[in-house]
């Protein structure tokens, strides 16, 4: 398989992590 | 209420990881590809498309709840709009780098000047413009109107995007002109939706954090 598909999909899954990483994060910024 | 919501997050993510899975080991995809490459970067589709979905819509939420915050002066649709247009360029590189991806086997080549990679590169060049001008103005108050203005502004690009690929010579394809099976249509439709929710709940979780931290 393409090995692309599996670099995007490790990419999908970080997005994530640091979406969910910023909102728990008390505050968040400003 | 605080539990209840991380359950709901765990859920979804799960749900969203387990879908991700499928899609990328057994997604279907077309024999072959009109344009050449291997027909297995199709599977890209069924994490490419959610996550630029989602930064269209993240932009969105950002431009109506500027639009709200400078015609009621309510804080709250500010700290939406900052939080919506925070994800938004979360999920933007990823969708920029996911599309090179696809390029890279499909086009021939990563990054090609493309229409629709130009104008959305533009488009997340102005929002990244929004965090870095909220950010250097030290005054809140201050802060919170010239940036839900230019975020108003901003979203002048997400159109041209949109439909860069539409009225100019693309190499981006559009759904509808695509080989595309039953099957494919219903895991995307799944990728889509379950995404969406899980935006959605991140984007709910990171709002109330605002709230509580006062958003500063």
């Amino acid at each position: 398989m393409y090995w692309g598909v599996y670099v995007a999909a490790i990419i999908y899954v970080l997005t994530v992590g640091i979406s969910i990483y910023l909102a728990r994060r008390r505050g968040g910024g400003r | 209420m605080k539990s209840k919501i991380i359950y709901l997050l765990i859920i979804f993510l799960v749900l969203d990881l387990a879908t991700l899975i499928y899609a990328v080991l057994y997604g279907g995809y077309p024999p072959y590809l009109p344009g050449g490459g291997d027909p297995t970067s199709y599977r890209i589709l069924y994490i490419h498309v959610p996550i630029a979905w989602i930064m269209y819509f993240s932009f969105t939420v950002g431009l109506v709840a500027s639009i709200l915050y400078l015609w009621r002066n309510n804080v709250k649709y500010d700290v939406v709009a900052f939080k919506g247009i925070t994800l938004g360029v979360i999920y933007g590189v990823p969708a920029i780098v996911t599309g090179m991806l696809w390029a890279n086997e499909v086009w021939g080549s990563p990054w090609n000047w493309d229409p629709r990679q130009t104008s959305t590169l533009v488009l997340l060049l102005a929002y990244v413009g929004y965090l870095a001008l909220r950010a250097s103005i030290p005054d809140v108050d201050r802060a919170r109107v010239v940036s839900s203005a230019y975020s108003v502004a901003a979203y002048v690009t997400l159109p041209i995007s949109y439909v860069s690929a539409i009225l100019f010579r693309s190499l981006h394809e559009q759904l509808p002109g695509q080989p595309i099976s039953g099957d494919m249509v219903v895991i995307l439709v799944i990728r889509v939706f379950v995404a969406f929710i899980l935006y959605l709940t991140i984007l709910y979780i990171y709002y109330k954090s605002g709230l509580s931290g006062g958003g500063e």
